[in-house]
């Protein structure tokens, strides 16, 4: 029964690393039409950035923050630098991130090295809490909190804001709402950015968890990009559940099933995509967008 | 003899009743035009007889046969054609290569994978008779993005002519063109043979009373008038839509 | 019949074929101003042509934009070897067909899954199809042995009584032949109605439908054509590499092929071949200076074409034909 509920709380907290690169993901291709696939490599370099600053004897926090930052500011650089010249070309776009993936893994790994590199929880959350009749490790509680945070936060902006309701009209129909004089490029910008920030976010404090490598860009960004499409696009309360759900089927089919179990993630995507390709909670307006033949 | 006939045609759209409730017949040869105020329904009821949208209620027939669930293209075999509103061509290709594209569409041949394309004699015939009817010889190998407005509007239902159908479906024909133009697309569609029926929407009066021997005006997804362009001017009903608005 | 029209077809085809004629030419005379080890380096060109062409088919020609198109060029690879090194099936002309339809057989298979849905959605499928062929080959090691790969393919086994000894110089007419035999194929069906079709429903497929076309066949049959290249391609790999490994169904080996086809340019038939060329010379030399850096140069030449090149190397090429055969049209 303990493996049970090591295998819950594992599965949930690492769900919730997952929610905070989905949520980035889903903004991004909600309201710019955009497949980040530099998003792994964003999380790749919060990850290396987060990983030197802490073990270089900086404070975790500072270090997350300071990962989400540089992170967000590539994404930053990258979208006005060089999305922003391919206005429109959707599939150059997608392209052209390919090719940044290439370098920023390949800089990764001269930087780097191609060794895994983990870091022990702070010391700030190197305990244990007692719940009922199990100890959990405060670490993956706090990202619990910390992914429950950034949810609540996220939905309030987008259901509560003006700002949000700019973006989700954004998503559900591009044209109109540059048609009414917002500024969808600075929007674009600003999304992008913040994605890219909670990459980066997300790579530092995973960092007892997962670890580093130049070679986690490609796999976590197959994660996110499961979440995405079973969660459904657009919709943070969807992007929430799918990764729960992900993060869940991962660590159980691992502990289970070691062998197979890349696969079982992979059959969950494919079944999503045949039966309910928008999703669990996704946006009608997204799936025509990206219907486009 | 019948060439389409609708049944309690609805759409649907989550709350919005696109189209509701529709019914009518047209007789094989008849020139009929739809009008009505914009968001009536006219270009959801073309999806629905093209295929393109699927009805919420309601059966469609044509010369005869169901067609209510049928595939885009399978109503093409049996003789239906459409041309769009928002000009629908292929831009990367020369204009000689749109035709042929057109006219392989319902032949067999459209799955042929070894000869070229332009080796079916018969068929890049009748691509020359279409390039030198509309003017476009001197053009044949310019790319579609290339030629003007007016001159893509008229290749637009070339296409759709192009596989020699039973029933035309026009979606506005004239949008975007010049009194003169208009006026050749009338002509046009005025030179079509009697065992062609044709179904056009329009906002353009002039090409409709051009054109129509019947007329049927849509209203909030309803018909509320059917008849001679005559009947249609004096009812009552349809000046109040239309002088209403304006 | 009147001369006239005759003679004129002819110098017609004489002239819309001098391009590849004199291609062809360089190719089949380059052996002997090129030393070996740079033959084999054009035999990798000229597969990689066949795969990033069968790539073009449905990327340039289609629209489909599709990740995990090495898994077709794995599958025959790995299949050719297994049938060859485990199964002891010497003949060329056994294991290969073999190899080639089981990968027909895999393409109709992803095919019919991943036309299930369209746009990005297809091409998710197609990507977690790929990722879940190398994930097959790496955990199935008794057949492909997999991060060691499957070493020990021979050179083909043509059963011809009179050839016995291959070098690199036979492989590479072999190999050049079978390009010769594929572009040759492909350039018919692009210039086939089939092939326009295919444009035809990259440009406006709604279009298409009204027309009469029955656009998902269509995208299907491309998709499993494109496979069949592609097992064409790995198969001659296989023996050229004597060995498969698994990077031969990888991402990178997927995205050489896109890398290779926007190169190169997407638009013609013959731009996989120009990017070929370029991006497996670029390839060489990399390893020569740099080989830890390729990824990293691939990345950098791939985002400065993406934003200043994006029709590729060969309209350029186009243009200069033109200049001495004004009347050509590719």
């Amino acid at each position: 029964m303990d493996l049970w509920v090591l295998n819950l709380l594992n599965g949930i907290s690492f769900g919730m690393v997952l929610f905070l690169l989905a949520a980035g993901l889903s903004l991004t291709l909600g309201v710019m039409g955009i497949l980040n696939l530099a998003h792994g490599s964003l999380f790749m370099i919060g990850a290396f950035v987060g990983f030197f600053v802490f073990s270089g004897g900086g404070s975790f926090w500072v270090a997350a923050l300071l990962a989400g930052a540089i992170a967000g500011l590539v994404g930053l650089v990258l979208e006005k630098a060089f999305l922003g010249r391919l206005h429109n070309l959707f599939d150059a776009q997608a392209m052209l991130l390919v090719g940044v993936v290439y370098i920023l893994g390949n800089l990764g790994l001269w930087i780097f090295g191609p060794q895994n590199r983990l870091a022990s929880p702070p010391l700030s959350l190197a305990f244990s809490v007692r719940i009922g009749n199990y100890t959990f490790p405060a670490y993956r509680l706090a990202l619990i909190l910390i992914g429950t945070i950034v949810f609540i936060s996220l939905w309030w902006l987008l259901a509560k804001t003006r700002i949000g309701a700019i973006i989700r009209a954004g998503m559900d129909d591009r044209e109109m709402t540059t048609g009414l004089g917002v500024n969808y490029g600075l929007i674009s910008t600003a999304v992008f950015s913040l994605g890219a920030f909670t990459a980066g976010f997300a790579g530092a404090i995973a960092l007892p968890m997962i670890g580093v490598a130049p070679s986690i860009a490609w796999d976590i960004l197959l994660y996110s990009f499961i979440v995405v499409v079973v969660g459904g696009m657009g919709s943070m309360l969807g992007s929430l559940i799918g990764s729960l759900f992900i993060g869940l089927v991962d660590t159980f089919s691992r502990a289970l099933f070691p062998d197979i179990a890349t696969f079982t993630l992979y059959t969950v995507l494919v079944i999503t995509l045949l039966v309910k390709p928008s999703g669990i909670l996704g946006r009608k307006g997204i799936l025509q967008d990206m219907e486009r033949l | 003899m019948e060439a389409l006939r609708v049944e309690g045609l609805s759409k649907d759209f989550g709350g919005v009743q696109a189209v509701q409730n529709i019914s009518f017949s047209l007789e094989v040869g008849e020139r009929i035009a739809i009008i009505g105020p914009n968001g009536a329904g006219k270009t959801t009821l073309f999806n629905m007889l093209n295929g393109q949208l699927s009805p919420t209620a309601g059966r469609m027939f044509l010369f005869g046969q169901e067609i209510t669930a049928m595939a885009t293209y399978r109503r093409a075999h049996l003789g239906q054609a459409r041309s769009f509103q928002l000009i629908s061509l292929f831009p990367g290709l020369t204009v000689f290569h749109n035709l042929l594209l057109a006219l392989h569409g319902t032949k067999p041949s459209r799955l042929g994978m070894f000869r070229s394309t332009t080796d079916y004699g018969n068929i890049v015939a009748k691509a020359e008779d279409l390039l030198h009817s509309m003017g476009l010889w001197e053009r044949r190998n310019d790319p579609m993005r290339t030629i003007s407005y007016g001159e893509q509007r008229k290749v637009e239902i070339a296409l759709s002519l192009a596989s020699e159908p039973r029933m035309l479906l026009l979606d506005e024909p004239s949008t975007g063109l010049s009194a003169a133009e208009s006026k050749e697309i009338v002509d046009m569609i005025r030179d079509l043979g009697l065992d062609i029926t044709v179904l056009l929407v329009a906002h353009d009066m002039d090409l409709v009373f051009g054109v129509a021997e019947r007329i049927m005006v849509l209203h909030y997804g309803q018909i509320i008038a059917d008849g001679t362009p005559r009947k249609i001017q004096a009812d009552s009903k349809v000046r109040e839509i239309y002088i209403g608005i304006e | 019949m009147s001369r006239g029209p005759g003679r004129r077809a002819v110098i017609g085809y004489l002239v819309s074929s001098a391009p590849y004629i004199t291609g062809a030419l360089a190719f089949v005379l380059s052996p002997l101003l090129l030393p070996t080890y740079l033959q084999s380096m054009l035999t990798k060109v000229l597969i990689f042509s066949i795969f990033a062409m069968s790539l073009n088919l449905l990327w340039g020609y289609t629209g489909l934009i599709v990740f995990g198109h090495a898994a077709f060029f794995g599958v025959a690879a790995y299949t050719n070897g297994i049938l060859i090194t485990r199964y002891g099936i010497e003949s060329f002309w056994l294991a290969a067909p073999i190899a080639i339809l089981i990968t027909v057989l895999v393409a109709a298979a992803f095919g019919f899954i991943a036309l299930q849905a369209s746009g990005t959605y297809f091409s998710f499928i197609t990507l977690a199809l790929g990722l879940l062929v190398y994930s097959a080959a790496s955990k199935w090691r008794s057949m492909t042995g997999g991060h060691d790969g499957l070493i020990g393919i021979p050179l083909p086994d043509l059963g011809l009584p009179w050839f016995t000894t291959w070098n690199a110089t036979y492989f590479y007419f072999f190999v050049f032949l079978a390009f010769a035999v594929c572009f040759f194929l492909l350039y018919r069906l692009a210039s086939s109605p089939f092939g326009y079709a295919l444009q035809g429903i990259r440009e406006d497929e709604p279009r298409m439908r009204s027309l009469g076309y029955n656009t998902w066949l269509h995208k299907y049959i491309a998709f499993v054509i494109a496979g069949l290249f592609a097992g064409i391609a790995g198969v001659l790999y296989s023996h050229l590499m004597r060995a498969v490994f698994l990077n031969f169904v990888g991402m990178l080996t997927s995205f050489l092929a896109v890398f290779i086809t926007v190169i190169g340019g997407s638009g013609v038939i013959f731009g996989p071949v120009v990017g070929s060329i370029i991006i497996i010379f670029l390839e060489y030399f990399s390893s020569l200076y740099a080989p830890e850096r390729w990824p990293l140069i691939l990345g950098i030449v791939f985002v400065i074409v993406m934003l200043f090149l994006r029709e590729g190397v060969s309209p350029y090429l186009v243009r200069v034909w033109k200049k001495v055969i004004p009347i050509w049209k590719p």
